[in-house]
Formats: structure tokens, sequence, C-alpha cells
């Protein structure tokens, strides 16, 4: 059994700090500085949690976030590792995966049926018909934690961050790398998981007091930052690092990286290894030396390194009973490494672990060499613990995602980075490299280097030394059982023969492997079973582990709690130069492309439909302003910019006259509507057009690649920010517009399609004169900084101002398609009843000779216009997006539909089959509802005066 | 970067081929790339196969050079 130990020097715990929590309805107390998990082992609870599959009670394993049998329902909080997770006052916790708590799990019952349920069952078995309803009855039993749907929504803020050097893991070596890094004047960010610094630097050996005198250069250095409690989740192109901080992610743009990851000691594989008690070497340490807890009370150190007679050292500097030290070496003794006062044991198999009455391990069975011609003895040995110390991984997790490649090193029975990217750094154990002295001078070695590269000085690649590197992991520390329960992968239950089965069924690579068996898949992701289940499946293939790869690894490294990876929501919107004249008429405002514009302009005691309908009548009787800053507003000058038109859009521009504006159509190489636009000529060589409000970024973007392949003499400018413009429309624009402006714009003077440039409310101004939403309009453009004042001049003329929803009404009964709402990406002109703006006989213009192909084939929809008969149109609930239905079948799209105030009934466009396209055919449209409805199409414009 | 066949002298096979298809096939590549702050359209040429840049420069440069 487990317990706390008097006070240990660099403990990570404040035993003047009482917590006091509850597990599974039963109150516990542990020290600030405490994990969940240490918390209740001090208490001396052995079995923390129950496993995936065969609800086998589990332990302390790790204690290094590979224990996935130690995962935590904290109060709203599903899946909190325990190993790691910091202890807090009042927490909940209870254990999941289970039914009925975790001493009674009544989920127990499945592993009687174990025999039953091979690895491959489930697939096997529930494949097919009836799988839905086994799925069903399958989750309902398994699965970790519950969700809580109602828990509030949690921010987690980002941020992004710089280094010239970031060094990843500051154990020993990683210390070491970060200081010499820095003296080489490098910026340095220093990241490690643990809540300290250190890393297992005190117990693989670094002198009494060093780590402590290197966190405390690293603290004084003023250029180096240390996050402690921060992994490395992912790495990805060209350095970038996500760091995941408890309450913040942070984004880390490097230089260069260095991985001082160190190593993943992995478990040794027999009968019952499972069991709570039977823990790693390394696990043992971190509960000694940061924790203060004894691992047992008479405990077995099975071990093939030096590592684990380290460990039986410190074990008895806390007066911990060492039962026996086992060896699975041959001709390895206590002798070797001064402890033959000491039972030690070389040439050990290991048998099986029994389990006491409490479940937890209560005696290791062993099987001892035989002498000479004598066969060997099993022997039944007590103990509380059984501490594994047989050999390593390293934590390659980070750098295979940074693109190195893993090598398996035969003479070191250890994967190493066989090639380093640029910019990609390794060091110290992860690197084979063992010694401490060694992995110091390796450390130093990696910062300064990767510092140089940082500065761009050295592009070299570091291989590994090897000198001076001894083997510490055993070669194969897996021994079957006939009863079998030797778990290779604690998280998902999976044993030797579950392995053995999926290779003959000739999943016999580690990639096939893993998803037949779903080796590594659990929440530690193979970290502790990986490189083993590989090792099995070689050996079953008489192959080495230098003869294949192990699975890719990918990010993230642990996993990322889903509030750190949620965005912040951010919608940023654009307002116009008048948008507090909006306000002020009480407007209600809508997004579009990215802006925020008035929908319509509230009235106290209408409803919107009212509104818009007062609006539109405005325009058809009077007079209306819309703000239409938000179109695209661009320029081009120059001896070739009406060339540049003719090639750009559909119609021809170069013939344009001066002070004329022209409808232009813009396609993609495809043929299909992208955009569309009024062009005025303001000069020879001076043209301004307007697009789209979603589109201005994009064209003006793509005329720049454009001319960037062409090479014409002309240059652009953006004015879409610089410019507000607004549409002054319907009978009375005229009459108004002559009182404000010195412009001449009587009919003689200012035709239909005509541009001038003069004075509007006293401020320079460029009139378009336009027909959009009316037959008389005008377009007025005016610097950013006088939109108010031509504005509100407008407004004190008695002009009613109408927002968007109104002018989709009002340029509906003008017939006039939108283009991305009455067009899609797959309509071409000819099909949007635009042909008239097609100059198919000009030279080139971009989308022409797809169009060519269009003409040929025909148009396979067309846009045409449809009403409803009037004694449907109130209530019809008919909506944009709703089908066309011919003879059974789907034959076009609404795309438009409003109630014409104007006109008194529903009209609309839509997207039809060629064959319903003749005006006086009725189509069948099905309603939102389900209904369908009968319209009639018509010709547009719906209205021709007005 | 795909250079378009000649539109008034190339089959609708050979446009449509140049419209749609694309090899996708890791290796050598000329790109337009886009410095969105300024509107700079520049080439780029890079090897996806192994994500390195090789040469970034303006397009008045593209006749001088061979393509990689």
């Amino acid at each position: 059994m487990m317990y706390r130990l008097n006070p240990v020097a660099g403990e990570w715990i404040d035993r003047s700090s009482t917590l006091e929590f509850e597990f599974e309805g039963h109150t516990f107390r542990g020290f600030a500085g405490d994990t969940i998990t240490t918390a209740l082992a001090a208490a001396g609870e052995m079995t923390l949690g129950r496993s995936f599959k065969y609800h086998r009670p589990r332990g302390v394993f790790s204690l290094a976030n590979h224990d996935a049998n130690n995962l935590f329902q904290v109060g709203e909080v599903p899946n909190v590792r325990g190993d790691v997770t910091a202890l807090a006052a009042g927490m909940q916790v209870a254990a999941v995966n289970t039914i009925g708590g975790l001493k009674g799990d009544r989920a127990r019952f499945i592993e009687w049926l174990a025999p039953f349920l091979p690895v491959g069952f489930y697939y096997k078995a529930f494949h097919g018909r009836h799988f839905p309803r086994w799925e069903r009855r399958i989750r309902a039993i398994s699965g970790l934690g519950r969700i809580h749907a109602g828990a509030a929504r949690q921010r987690t803020p980002k941020r992004y961050a710089f280094c010239d050097v970031l060094v990843i893991g500051a154990g020993l070596t990683g210390l070491a790398t970060a200081l010499s890094a820095a003296d080489a004047g490098a910026r340095v960010l220093l990241v490690d998981e643990n809540a300290c610094a250190g890393g297992g630097g005190a117990w693989t050996g670094a002198a009494a007091g060093e780590i402590e005198a290197l966190v405390n250069r690293v603290s004084a250095a003023k250029n180096i930052e240390l996050l402690t409690a921060t992994y490395a989740a992912g790495v990805y192109a060209d350095q970038w690092v996500a760091l995941v901080e408890p309450t913040r992610m942070t984004k880390v743009r490097a230089g260069a990286v260095v991985f001082a990851t160190g190593v993943i000691e992995q478990p040794t594989v027999f009968r019952n290894n499972d069991l709570p008690g039977v823990l790693l070497g390394s696990a043992a340490q971190r509960l000694l030396r940061r924790y203060a807890i004894a691992p047992g009370k008479r405990v077995i150190v099975l071990t093939a390194n030096r590592e684990g007679y380290e460990l039986v050292r410190e074990l008895r500097v806390h007066d911990v009973e060492v039962a026996a030290i086992l060896d699975l070496r041959a001709g390895f003794g206590g002798d070797a490494y001064g402890l033959g006062d000491l039972r030690c044991v070389p040439g050990v198999v290991p048998e099986a672990a029994i389990a006491g009455s409490n479940g937890a391990v209560r005696a290791l069975r062993v099987r001892l060499p035989g002498n000479g011609t004598r066969a060997g003895s099993i022997e039944t040995i007590a103990c509380d613990a059984v501490l594994m110390s047989v050999g390593f991984a390293p934590a390659s997790g980070l750098l295979s995602q940074a693109g190195v490649v893993m090598q398996y090193d035969m003479a070191l029975q250890q994967h190493l980075p066989a090639k380093l990217p640029p910019g990609v750094f390794a060091a110290g154990r992860v690197n084979g490299i063992y010694d401490s002295a060694a992995r110091r001078q390796d450390g130093r070695d990696a910062g300064a280097e990767a510092a140089a590269y940082a500065r761009g000085g050295h592009v070299g690649t570091r291989s590994v030394r090897a000198e001076s590197l001894r083997q510490v992991s055993h070669p194969y520390p897996v021994f079957p059982h006939p009863a079998a329960r030797e778990f290779v992968d604690l998280d998902e239950d999976i044993q030797v023969k579950d392995l053995l089965a999926g290779a003959q069924e000739g999943f016999d690579s580690t990639e096939l492997l893993k998803r037949f068996s779903t080796l590594g898949m659990g929440p530690s992701q193979g970290k502790l079973s990986n490189l083993h289940g590989a090792r099995i499946l070689m050996r079953s293939r008489d192959a080495t582990l230098a003869d294949t790869a192990l699975t890719t690894q990918r990010p993230f490294l642990h996993p990322v709690p889903l509030k750190h990876l949620a965005g912040m929501g951010f919608h940023p919107h654009r307002l116009s130069a008048v948008h507090d004249c909006h306000v002020a008429l009480d407007a209600n405002f809508m997004t579009v492309g990215g802006w925020q514009r008035p929908e319509y302009y509230k009235t106290s005691g209408q409803a919107r439909a009212e509104c818009i309908a007062a609006e539109v009548r405005a325009v058809r009787e009077s007079a209306g302003l819309i703000d239409v800053s938000t179109l695209g507003k661009i320029e081009i000058s120059g001896p070739d910019a009406g060339a540049f038109l003719d090639r750009i859009y559909t119609g021809s521009f170069s013939d344009l006259r001066v002070g004329m504006t022209r409808y232009g159509l813009m396609l993609d190489e495809g043929g299909i509507v992208r955009d569309d636009g009024v062009i005025a000529r303001l000069g020879e060589q001076r043209y301004y057009f307007t697009t789209t409000t979603g589109g201005a970024a994009n064209v003006y973007r793509e005329l720049l690649l454009w001319n960037a392949r062409w090479r014409m003499d002309c240059a652009f400018v953006n004015v879409t920010g610089h410019r507000a413009a607004f549409n002054l429309a319907g009978p009375a624009s005229l009459t108004l517009l002559r009182t404000l402006t010195d412009i001449d714009v009587s009919e003689s003077a200012f035709p239909f399609l005509g541009v001038r440039e003069g004075r509007v409310a006293g401020v320079e101004a460029r009139v378009l004169r336009a027909g959009f939403v009316s037959s008389l309009g005008f377009e007025i453009h005016v610097a950013y900084r006088n939109a108010g004042q031509v504005w509100d001049a407008l407004m004190s003329a008695g002009v009613r101002a109408f927002g968007v929803e109104a002018q989709r009404v009002l340029r509906l009964e003008k017939g006039h398609a939108i283009v991305a709402q009455d067009t899609d990406n797959l309509t071409n002109p000819f099909e949007a009843g635009m042909g008239w703006a097609v100059r198919m006989q000009k030279p080139f213009f971009v989308g022409q000779r797809s169009l060519r192909i269009h003409v040929r084939r025909g148009a396979r929809q067309k846009l045409v216009g449809f009403e409803l008969p009037p004694d449907q149109a109130v209530g019809a609930a008919i909506r944009e997006s709703n089908l066309l239905i011919h003879e059974g079948d789907i034959a076009g799209r609404v795309t438009s539909v409003a109630h014409s105030p104007t006109l008194g009934r529903t009209i609309g466009l839509a997207m039809a089959s060629p064959n319903l396209a003749t005006p006086g055919t009725t189509l069948v449209i099905r309603s939102s509802d389900g209904r369908p409805l009968s319209a009639r199409v018509v010709r547009t414009p719906f209205l021709e005066a007005g | 970067m795909r250079v378009s066949p000649d539109p008034d002298n190339c089959s609708d096979a050979e446009w449509t081929a140049y419209l749609f298809n694309r090899g996708s096939v890791p290796g050598l590549k000329r790109e337009w790339w886009c410095h969105t702050p300024s509107g700079y359209w520049f080439i780029v040429e890079r090897d996806t196969a192994r994500d390195e840049i090789l040469a970034t420069y303006d397009a008045t440069e593209l006749a001088m050079r061979a393509a990689p």
C-alpha cells in the first residue's frame, strides 16, 4: 500500500495547504501541489479506475500523462487526467467507465465473457444489418465520462509568440540547451509539461542541487522564458508549434526547435502486469521525489538497467523495504551496482502478478534461473508493489510531427532520430544519450547550433553521437502466459494473444495491426504500447524493429481540450461612412459581404413588411435614397485601360464614349458569371467602375493577377474604402438633385447611362445615371469624408431612405438579376438572361472560349420571371431555394421571390429547365411547408415604368 | 502555373483539360502567389514533395527563367 513519507527535499507539495475533495462519494484530503492521482495514492487508494474493455481494477502506472485508466469525471468535466491534473479544493471526483461506482463496478462481468470476445470480435460479429441496434447497446456500456450538455461555455484565450529557439522539455538536457542558446544571444522559450522544471534529471544522474541551480540560472536569464505545465501539442511547418497551457493556447513561431523531450519508460509485459501496485520505475521515482509517496511497504524491483538499481537506492533512502531486485538479464546482479547486500537475482522470468483481496498486487510469481543442468524453479515473492525498470522509448511524437524519421538502433534497442530537417534539433535521452555529463554536453551543443541556425548563419543538421551510448532497454521484455492477461496496451486491454491473432489474420504491418487490434488508439495513443506491440509483431514474423517503422504519430501529442481549439467567434464587419445616420434613422442592420447594411428602417407601429413596402412605394412614387458605399469601387488608368477592360468584361469598353457608362459582366475562364458592375469612362485613359458588394476584394486581386500575366500599360487603385456612394432613385430624383448640384442634369445634357463630375451639396462628386432599381436614378459617388454632408443634404431635401430589402424588391420588379443570388457557380450569362451584355465577336475576353462551348451545347437552365396568381399572393410560403417540380422531378429552383407592393402580387426569378422557360408556362413550386404551388412564367421586367 | 492553350486554335478537349484537369503530382511547381496586403503577385517555385521553396521572383523575370 502506498503512503505519504516525511518531507522530502525538493518535493512539489505544499504541506501547509490541505485541500479537501470528494472521490466516489467519500471525502479525501491532499496537499496543494498534489495531482488527483497522488492525493488518492497518498491516502492508500490503490484502485483508481476501471479498464476500458474488461473493467479490471487499475491504479497508478506512469504518473506521466499516460495513465488512461486514471481518467476521472470532475464535476461537469469528463476525462480529466488524474495523473497530471492539479488537485483543487472541493473537486467532485469520480471514476469513469463504471456502472455503479468504482468498487462495485457491475460491468466487471464483461471480463468473464473475455474468451468469447477476441480481438476483432465487434467488427466481425456486429457487421451488417443489425449493427445500429448492437451499437446502441455497446455504446451504453462503453465510453468514458459524461457530457453535460448544459455546461457553461468556457473561453480559452489564444496568443501568438515568437522566439529564436524553442526548447521542448526542461529536464537536465533541456535546461542546458536553453542556457547555451541564450548564451549565444538567442531569445529562448523553454516549455515543460510538468508543473515544475527539472524533468527526470533528479533521478537520472544530475548531481545533488544541480537541477535547482540550472533552474535558478534559467529564471535569472533575461532572454529565457520558462513555461511549465505547458505541453507542445503539435509541430507544424516552419517551426510553428502549438503550446497548450492550462488556461491558454500559445501559437509560437520559432527560428529553431530543440526537442529535449526525453524518453518514456516502457512496461514489462507479463500476466497481470496491470494490477494496481504494478507500476513503472519512473512512476515510483515521481511518487517518491515529487510527492513524497512510498510506492509500497515491501516492493520488488523488476529491472534490466542501471536505472532500476538507482531506484533501489532511492527506496532505501526512504526506508522502503525492497523484497528483491529481479534482473531480466542473465549475469547481472546487484554486485555490479554495489547493492550486493540485497537479494539480487539475475536472469529472472516474471510469471504472473497475484492479486490480493483488495484487487491490488500481493505477490509476484517468478521463474528463477536454473543452475547448469538444473531447471529453473518457480517462486512466489510477497510484495505490495512491483516496480518495472526495463527500458525506454524515445518521446519522439513531436519529432515525428516535425518530419524526423526514427530508425531503430539494434545496439541500443531504441529508436533514434535518423535525419533531422533544417531547424529541427534533438538532444539528450531522445538521442539515446543516457549518461548525465554527455546529456549536458549534447544539450549545450544543440542549443548553440539552434541559436546559430535561428540567426541564419548555419544550416547544418545534427547527427547523433555514437560515443558513450549504453544500452538501457531490454530487447524483448515480453513474457506471454498460457492464461494470457499480459497487457501490452492498458488503454484498450490488449494482450499478447490479441496481437498475434491480428498478425495471423494478415494484419501484419504496424499500421494494419493498429487498426485491427486498436493498439495505440486509446487516450495515451500508444506511448506505453506501440513499441512492445511492434516488437511482438516483428518477432512473430522473424524480423526486427529495424525492418519496420512504427505507426505514424500525428498531432496532437496529448488530447487537447476542445475549449483550447474553439475559436473566439470573431465576425469583423465594416461600417459605411454614414453608419451613424442609419443608426439615427433606426435602421435594422444586416450583414452583407462583410458590411453592416440597413435591411430596412424601422417605423414605430409598423411591421417589417410594412416598413419595406413603404420604402418601395417612396421610390416608385417620389424618391428614395440608399447607401451603396459597400459596392467595390476601382479606378483604372493608362493607355491600355480600355483594352484591359475589354479583356476582363464580356462587353466592349474601349469604344465607350467619355462621359458614358456601360454595364459590365465578368466571367471566370469557365464562362461562369462571377461579378458585375457599371463601368464609367471619365477620360480617354481613365475609367471608374463598381463591383458587387461581396466581390470587391476578390475582383481587385483577380485584376491584378490578370495584369501580372498580360503586363498591359494600366494601373489600378481600389478606392472602395475611400469613396461613399448613394443611389438617389425615383421619379422625383432629377428635380431633387437639380437643387443640390452644379451639374446640368437636364435630359439633353445628362442622358441615361451618362456620368458627370461636378459638385453635389457643395462637394466634389461623380454622378452616374443608373437604372438598377428605377427608370430614373442617380448614383452619387463622393469622398468618404464628405459622405455625411451629402447624405444629410439629400435627406433634408425630403428623400426617404430605403434599405437592402426594398432594393431587392425594386430591382426584382425591374427584372434585374443579382450575381451570386440569381446565379451560381454553374451559371453562364446566356442562362442568366444576360446574353445582351456579351460581345462574342470580340477577339478575346476571359471566359469567351468556354462560352463558345456553352453556346454550342445550348442552355441547360434559364433564369425566368414568374408570378403567383393574386389570390395566392398573401401568405404563399414561397422562399428562395424552393424547388421547381416537373413531372415528378426537380426542374429548377427559386432564386429570388418577393411580394411586390407596386404590382400587388408575388413575383420572383427562378432558374428553370429550358423547356419551362416560355412565358405562360405553369411552374409547380414546392413551398417550404411542402405544398405544391402554381406559378406562371412571365416576361421581365415585371414593371416597365417607375 | 498552367499555361493556357491558344483559345482560338485549340480543341474543346484541350481547353477543358486546361480548365479542369490537375495532375496534383508532388514535385517541382511554378505558382502565382499573392502578397495580400499589397496585392502584389509574384512567382514562387517550390517542391511540393519536399515542402521547400526554391525561388521567388517578379513575373517580369518569367521569360528569363527556365521552367523548373
